[in-house]
């Protein structure tokens, strides 16, 4: 009977830093990594002639399709290929050439504690930082018209901050998470797309 | 007691979503569509997909993980949406032809998501495949596709890979079927 009372208002505490700390530490702040030299399309060799392709693009999340960023990042991706002049059109349906281009980005955390790195930091109000980094590992098959298969793979990152952490080094702060994942995707995409084209199949 | 209730009530607020969402549209895989090249069938047609008379009706609609519901994007039918997965290869392969004589149907017959559990979660999906050939069945076999994976205590971490465990079932039990040797035998010309 005694005790009730102050259990109430412990219980209450309790609640109330849980739920402050699940709502008030939406301060986070990403950063794409800035370890991938950044490729313009100009850098890119042409073919001297360029063939039709079949585009299939997939993103990943520890090597699961995830769908729902798949349909969001698809117009990124296609954009990059388009943009990089090394085909002559794309599409969702088989090439008259035969040729196909298979693009996946797998996202690899490569942190296990990031949840319980971010439950902390809202705990304490963003007084204790944190950072995480989120791996992607971009694999590029492409599937020449006589059958020849070529397969390129590069790695990016992208860094979120939470409280009072300072900035990664070597990293550009996006706007957004949004921002910085299609950034890493553009970059990624067209940098493979450059390996690849320095490939002999496209000579 | 008044403090157990007010816990239980934070530990719904940090583990429960309580949220209803669709599922991804299907992605065309590159396994499924390599299989379906090497077939000799020129084309395929897709006829009906529906739930199975003797299937539970609310698996055809929604599934759930842990209060999450999650439903169909194609016509709010798990069914409907594994015929337009079924599409979605055969076009990506191209092998989609509706004026085929070949007409792949199914009966989806489960389709259960289990991710209650704070170590493991689980996913079976099933389907009841048929082919006619000009009106004659030619192909009509049970087909299943079970996952099981490693998930975690965290709401937040599980819920999503369950999501995008259980999106994939649908690649998965395609990816069965078109490497049946029945079908495969079936199908041939």
């Amino acid at each position: 009977m005694f005790r009730e009372p102050r259990c109430i208002r412990a219980g209450f505490a309790c609640s109330f830093i849980l739920l402050i700390s699940l709502f008030g530490s939406g301060c986070a702040t990403p950063y794409v990594d800035g370890a991938l030299r950044n490729v313009s399309p100009e850098q890119i060799r042409k073919p001297s002639r360029p063939q039709d392709v079949q585009l299939l693009f997939t993103f990943q999340t520890k090597g699961t399709t995830n769908a729902k960023v798949t349909e969001a990042l698809e117009s990124e991706v296609t954009a990059a290929v388009a943009a990089s002049g090394i085909f002559a059109t794309l599409g969702e349906a088989p090439a008259l050439s035969g040729a196909t281009l298979h693009i996946v980005i797998n996202n690899v955390p490569l942190d296990d504690a990031a949840f319980a790195k971010g439950f902390a930091t809202g705990l304490t109000f963003g007084l204790v930082g944190s950072a995480v980094t989120d791996g992607y590992i971009c694999t590029v098959d492409f599937v020449s018209p006589r059958g020849v298969k070529v397969t390129k793979k590069l790695r990016h990152a992208i860094h979120t901050t939470m409280g009072a952490k300072g900035a990664p080094a070597n990293a550009v702060k996006a706007k957004s998470l949004d921002e910085a994942v299609h950034t890493m995707t553009r970059q990624v995409t067209t940098a493979a797309l450059k390996e690849l084209a320095d490939d002999p199949v496209f000579k | 007691m008044k403090f157990v209730t007010i816990g239980l009530l934070v530990l719904c607020s940090l583990f429960v979503g309580c949220a209803s969402q669709r599922i991804g549209a299907h992605q065309a895989s590159i396994d499924n569509i390599q299989l379906l090249r090497q077939s000799s069938a020129s084309g395929f047609a897709v006829g009906e997909f529906k739930p199975a008379p003797d299937a539970p009706s609310p698996a055809d609609k929604v599934v759930t993980v842990r209060g999450s519901r999650l439903t169909s994007p194609s016509s709010d039918s798990f069914a409907s949406y594994l015929r337009d997965a079924l599409v979605v290869d055969l076009e990506a392969a191209g092998k989609y032809d509706p004026a085929s004589a070949l007409t792949i149907s199914g009966q989806l017959t489960r389709n259960t998501l289990n991710a209650a559990g704070f170590s493991k979660a689980d996913s079976t999906l099933a389907a009841k495949f048929s082919v006619a050939r000009g009106g004659a069945i030619v192909f009509d076999k049970r087909i299943e596709e079970q996952q099981t994976w490693d998930s975690s205590f965290i709401g937040a971490v599980a819920i999503p890979e369950a999501i995008n465990r259980y999106t994939e079932m649908y690649t998965k039990l395609l990816h069965r079927l078109f490497s049946d040797e029945e079908f495969r035998a079936a199908t041939g010309k």
